[in-house]
């Protein structure tokens, strides 16, 4: 093994091993992500240790060079994990949409959250700040007015 | 002066995004013709449309981030639905949409023969109207009818009104223009009775610039296809 292999394959291989015995032994449940972890890890590390095995994999897909398949390899996980993160970006923004819309309707209904900087205990409605006075909705205005 | 009893039922959902040089004429509009019961979404605006509305007599729904205008109308579905809502009229906050047709689009829901009713400037009128903002409606027409399965002369027309069993069912969750695009997906998914409704819809210099370019209807239907993808 040159230089690069031993300071590659080995982490790799280890890697592999930690997730595989996660995967097969920890509790509670097994975890699939977990073993397709450690089928990355070891392809890694076969790839790098061995090259040619990546040319005899390209020519029985039909594939001519092996850094062929590597590239088309990459492109496809590239896209899978833009998706991936694309998806997780996406259920983050719903979640906070959800918390901005609870905030929003529960300011309209019940009055925003006392600020002690903003608002001094007894301080009328009138002399709050303009969006405290607008998140209590139309009866603000009344009470506001009459104050 | 519109009726009191039939106008309390209404509530109308104004999604606002720094509208507030706009919004204060909406809002006089719609209390001239006595609606009370109006829903301004501040979209978290970074100028006074949170004071505006206020002052114009409306609830104001504060979201501390902007969200896009799906999310903000959602919200307002929501509030409105919490108060008691039996009829929710969607409406623009930058004088697009006229007050005076609010009547006709309620009409098919209190005779009973529509849950939805959608307003159409393809069957009504498009005063000032862009010709390549035309076009790309038209071409967003087109996509609605094949994609989702629908048959409308106008998909992405923010003035519509549900009945409160419809606005119910609705669920938003694209967040930006495609809402719309969803929108019309849950009518025929829900199988809500739908009927298009005639309207007039004003094009004004300011709000055609603020409004999507042609480029962004490429990016809506990413944007829809993506998210129909991730649950």
């Amino acid at each position: 093994m040159n230089v690069f292999q031993w300071l590659t394959v080995p982490p790799l291989a280890l890697l592999a091993a930690i997730d595989l015995a996660r995967a097969l032994f920890q509790r509670p449940r097994f975890r699939g992500d977990r073993v397709l972890r450690a089928i990355i890890w070891t392809a890694g590390a076969v790839a790098i240790y061995d090259p040619m095995v990546t040319v005899r994999v390209a020519h029985a897909i039909g594939i001519e060079r092996g850094t062929d398949l590597i590239v088309y390899v990459f492109a496809l996980a590239f896209l899978g994990t833009t998706f991936f993160f694309y998806a997780r970006t996406l259920r983050l923004q719903r979640q906070i949409t959800e918390l901005v819309r609870h905030l929003a309707i529960r300011e309209a209904e019940q009055g925003p959250p006392r600020d002690p900087d903003k608002v001094v205990a007894g301080t009328p409605p009138s002399e709050r700040t303009p969006l405290a006075a607008a998140a209590s909705g139309p009866e603000s205005v009344e009470t506001a007015g009459s104050a | 002066m519109s009726d009191d009893a039939r106008t309390d039922h209404v509530w109308l959902i104004v999604a606002a995004y720094n509208e507030g040089r706009r919004l204060g004429p909406t809002l006089r509009g719609l209390a001239e013709h006595g609606y009370r019961n109006v829903v301004v979404v501040d979209d978290g605006s970074r100028d006074e449309t949170s004071q505006v509305a206020l002052a114009g007599g409306a609830w104001v729904l504060r979201h501390v981030v902007n969200c896009g205008q799906g999310a903000a109308l959602q919200t307002g579905l929501t509030f409105a639905l919490n108060r008691g809502a039996q009829y929710v009229v969607t409406f623009d906050g930058d004088g697009q949409h006229s007050a005076d047709e609010i009547p006709l689009l309620l009409a098919p829901l209190r005779r009973g023969t529509a849950d939805v009713a959608l307003g159409s400037r393809f069957l009504g009128q498009a005063l000032n109207i862009p010709t390549s903002r035309r076009w790309v409606l038209k071409a967003g027409v087109l996509f609605t009818r094949v994609v989702s399965r629908i048959r409308v002369t106008d998909a992405h027309n923010g003035f519509r009104a549900f009945t409160r069993e419809a606005a119910g069912k609705i669920n938003i969750t694209q967040n930006r223009m495609a809402h719309a695009s969803e929108l019309l997906d849950q009518i025929v998914r829900h199988r809500l009775r739908f009927t298009e409704v005639p309207v007039t819809i004003r094009y004004a210099a300011e709000t055609t610039a603020k409004g999507q370019s042609s480029w962004n209807a490429v990016a809506i239907v990413v944007q829809y296809f993506l998210g129909r993808l991730v649950r």
